[in-house]
């Protein structure tokens, strides 16, 4: 029992990524698409351009899955148990934590964006192009915290 | 290869030739017509009347409406293609002039008319069919019911809670149930007429009457007939949809008809820019100077009345702006006309920002296979749908990045994740190489430290274009000399060179005491001078700081982000293939694992690889050097949506 508690962790950390990223995204893109639902009901013309808008919030959840198996490849947990020890797990538990918080409050934030760049799309059809880009100003949090925990990742697992 | 040059025209006509010469202006489509400032004692033209045409607009409009659903069906992928109507000059002026939309109006509406009516009685008959079907097994024929002299017979229903307080009346009412339905019952009664005492009391309980005049026979028959009635107008409404259907062959000419509507009033929008004296009208208008020449041969060889002036544009601020790149550059004009195009005056920034928006895509989607697909995907695109001219730059756009993106991936060994893997080509291995990842964070880091220096060095080109060379030293160069001093040093000290260091600290401190003695230069005081040195260089007074670049250089590790993750989302998916694929089971769930996946991956990464990059250039880049709010070329010709006239040669 006391030396599996360190894959223990490494599991919790890898679960608190994607579970944290998909909860975020989720609740994202819930925000996102029920705004374009109102739209569409009036304006099902727009149906391509919304969907695009309305899936941007969704990425969170693919970059805490990322997480997810980058840790996994590096413990190599597809040929076997590997011994980790208590303080990697933590380790790997706190990265994989911290990440998952700003995967899902970004995501929250990003869908709320996206809703009101659909808003904008709805009333100026010719705006399309520049609505697409603003949720990306709140994204970028969640792509920086993705490429910290990879690096650190990395770092802590570069003994194995 | 930048913003054409663009002349200011004057053209005086008499007021008889008129109508001719603006019609010969639309045919040549080279003017751009604008209003007039200066009226001096003119009026405006008064020939003008942007609501003659709205009673035809709408009229089609509703046809348009009625019919559109009828016309041909669309597939998600078509609706994403602007749909486009092409034809000859000479088809659409036939079309103009014979086409008599009247009658299809007139028909449409008796349509529209007639269904409504129709869908009315179905409402009412359905409302009493429903009344009726709980007595349908009520014998008695109808228009007996009040016959009798002494005695009223009714139909009707009541809350079941009430049922039991009728037997009160037991001497005065007779009462049958005839069915009942969840809380209600469905009762026949019977009472001495004007027994005020009974009717008080049914009033009382909520009974609620059926009426039945002007029915006759029994409620079994009558609903019958009902249904029959019924059939017969579902009937009508099919033959009325089935009219629709058939007038919506009409459709085209129809909407053909709409667009030559709009046009015109774009027209008449135009003519009220116009001057005119008693004799004359006078336009101005904005012209390519390279069409110039043979516009002024026509006019003179048309119209020997018409005098035509060109002149040297005077306010640079309001010259209106059209673009002009080579054939690889243009389509990346649509991101310049989605940030907004740059005034007359200031330079077109697309030939400058489109290396840089291929790198950074192709860093963020840089996969062989996936790069492939895009590229064969948009040429099959314009093959398969054929899409026409006007449309194409959208698809040549991605064509371009597609072969990038293949580029990067044979360097970055990423071959739709790592279903294939070839690391003999790659330059950096993200996943093979233990280190990848990190040489790929400051590969984008340096991407982002040069697409800032060079977006400086564009602002001090356009200052000394302006012919403000002191600016372009203190504000630009003296950045680019410290930024750039920065990256030598970094250098310097990576390769353990003693000159590179030297070099890049005397770059460093000449570049940042320039921005120290001339920071604070607009300031009038001496104080407001020296600090205000000193703080631009932390970046709060002037737009641009050390903070600001460090920032801004960071954005960049995007590109790695976003490339990293397209990889390895591709490699899951290789990898949830592989866990599945056992046997037989490989050649039936792996294909579908990787078709799936990999197609999510590619769409995801498409949308990502847009966006991102998009950011970059519109936030990192054009902050240090852009300035749009230029308005665009839009030359006076016969324009619409959706129509493309093949001119007549």
């Amino acid at each position: 029992m006391e030396n599996m508690l360190g894959l223990v962790f490494a599991i919790m950390g890898m679960m608190a990524a994607i579970s944290l990223g998909g909860i975020g995204s989720a609740i994202g893109v819930g925000i996102s698409t029920t705004q374009a639902t109102g739209v569409l009901s009036e304006k099902p013309e727009l149906y391509g351009k919304l969907f695009v808008i309305m899936a941007l919030p969704g990425t969170q959840g693919f970059y805490g899955f990322i997480e997810f198996f980058w840790i996994m490849t590096r413990l190599r947990l597809f040929s076997g148990i590997p011994q980790i020890s208590y303080s990697l797990g933590l380790q790997l538990f706190t990265i994989g934590f911290v990440m998952g918080i700003v995967q899902l409050f970004s995501a929250i934030h990003q869908g709320k964006v996206s809703a009101g760049s659909i808003n904008l799309v709805a009333e100026r059809e010719e705006e399309a192009g520049r609505a697409i880009i603003l949720p990306s100003l709140v994204e970028i949090y969640a792509v920086l915290a993705l490429i910290a925990s990879i690096l650190i990742t990395n770092i802590v697992t570069a003994g194995l | 290869m930048a913003i054409e040059k663009i002349k200011e025209v004057y053209l005086f006509s008499l007021k008889r030739d008129f109508p001719f010469f603006f019609d010969f202006l639309k045919k040549e489509g080279k003017l751009h017509i604008d209003s007039v400032r200066d009226i001096n004692g003119l009026s405006v033209f008064r020939d003008v009347n942007v609501s003659k045409f709205d009673k035809e607009i709408s009229e089609l409009e509703t046809i348009i409406n009625e019919l559109e659903k009828f016309g041909e069906k669309k597939s998600l992928i078509k609706s994403f293609i602007p749909e486009r109507i092409e034809l000859k000059e000479e088809e659409f002026n036939k079309i103009v002039k014979e086409f008599d939309y009247k009658s299809v109006y007139n028909r449409v509406l008796d349509y529209i008319k007639e269904e409504e009516r129709i869908l009315d009685r179905i409402k009412n008959i359905k409302k009493l069919l429903t009344s009726l079907l709980p007595y349908s097994s009520f014998e008695l024929e109808l228009e007996n019911l009040d016959k009798l002299k002494t005695i009223k017979l009714v139909l009707g229903s009541l809350e079941k809670k009430y049922l039991l307080t009728l037997d009160r009346m037991k001497e005065k009412l007779i009462v049958k149930i005839v069915s009942s339905h969840r809380n209600k019952v469905f009762l026949f009664l019977g009472y001495k007429r004007d027994d005020r005492e009974v009717e008080e009391f049914l009033r009382k309980i909520e009974f609620s009457p059926l009426d039945v005049s002007g029915l006759t026979g029994k409620i079994k028959d009558v609903i019958e007939n009902i249904n029959k009635d019924l059939e017969k107008l579902v009937k009508d409404r099919e033959r009325i949809i089935e009219k629709k259907r058939k007038e919506a062959k009409n459709l085209k000419n129809i909407i053909i008809l709409r667009e030559y509507y709009l046009d015109k009033r774009r027209e008449e929008e135009i003519k009220q820019r116009l001057i005119e004296s008693k004799f004359f009208v006078f336009i101005r208008g904005w012209i390519k100077e390279r069409d110039i020449r043979d516009f002024r041969d026509r006019v003179e060889e048309r119209f020997k009345d018409v005098i035509v002036e060109f002149h040297e544009p005077k306010n640079l601020e309001e010259v209106p702006v059209a673009l002009r790149n080579p054939k690889f550059i243009k389509p990346f004009e649509l991101l310049t006309g989605m940030y907004g195009f740059p005034k007359y005056h200031d330079f077109d920034p697309t030939p400058y920002f489109t290396p840089l928006f291929i790198l950074f895509f192709s860093l963020c989607f840089g996969d062989v296979i996936y790069g492939s697909l895009l590229l064969l995907g948009s040429y099959l695109f314009i093959k398969l749908f054929k899409i026409h001219e006007k449309d194409r730059g959208f698809f040549y756009f991605f064509m371009i990045l597609g072969f990038f993106s293949i580029i990067v991936g044979v360097l970055t060994n990423s071959w739709a994740g790592d279903l294939l893997s070839f690391p003999q080509l790659a330059v950096i291995d993200i996943i093979g190489d233990e280190n990848g990842l990190l040489k790929m964070l400051i590969f984008a880091l340096a991407v982002g430290f040069i697409s800032q220096l060079f977006g400086i060095f564009l602002k001090g080109l356009n200052n000394i274009r302006h012919g403000k060379l002191l600016d372009a030293i203190f504000d630009q160069f003296s950045w680019i000399s410290a930024l750039s001093g920065i990256g030598v040093y970094i250098l310097g000290s990576t390769f353990k060179s003693p000159a590179l260091l030297n070099v890049g600290k005397f770059m460093i401190i000449g570049g940042v005491i320039i921005i120290v003695l001339t920071g604070g230069r607009e300031s009038k005081s001496i104080f407001g001078k020296v600090i205000g040195g000193v703080v631009s260089l932390y970046g709060i007074v002037s737009s641009y700081g050390f903070s600001a670049a460090l920032a801004d250089i960071l954005s960049y590790s995007r590109l790695l982000a976003l490339g990293f993750s397209t990889t390895v989302l591709g490699i899951i998916m290789n990898t949830m293939a592989r866990m599945f694929g056992k046997g037989i089971m490989l050649f039936i769930l792996a294909p579908l694992i990787l078709l799936a996946g990999h197609g999510l991956n590619f769409f995801m990464g498409i949308l990502g690889a847009f966006v991102h990059p998009t950011r970059l250039i519109f936030l990192e880049f054009f902050g240090r050097f852009y300035e749009n709010g230029g308005k665009r070329f839009k030359p006076f010709k016969f324009s619409s949506e959706k129509i493309i006239l093949k001119k007549i040669d």
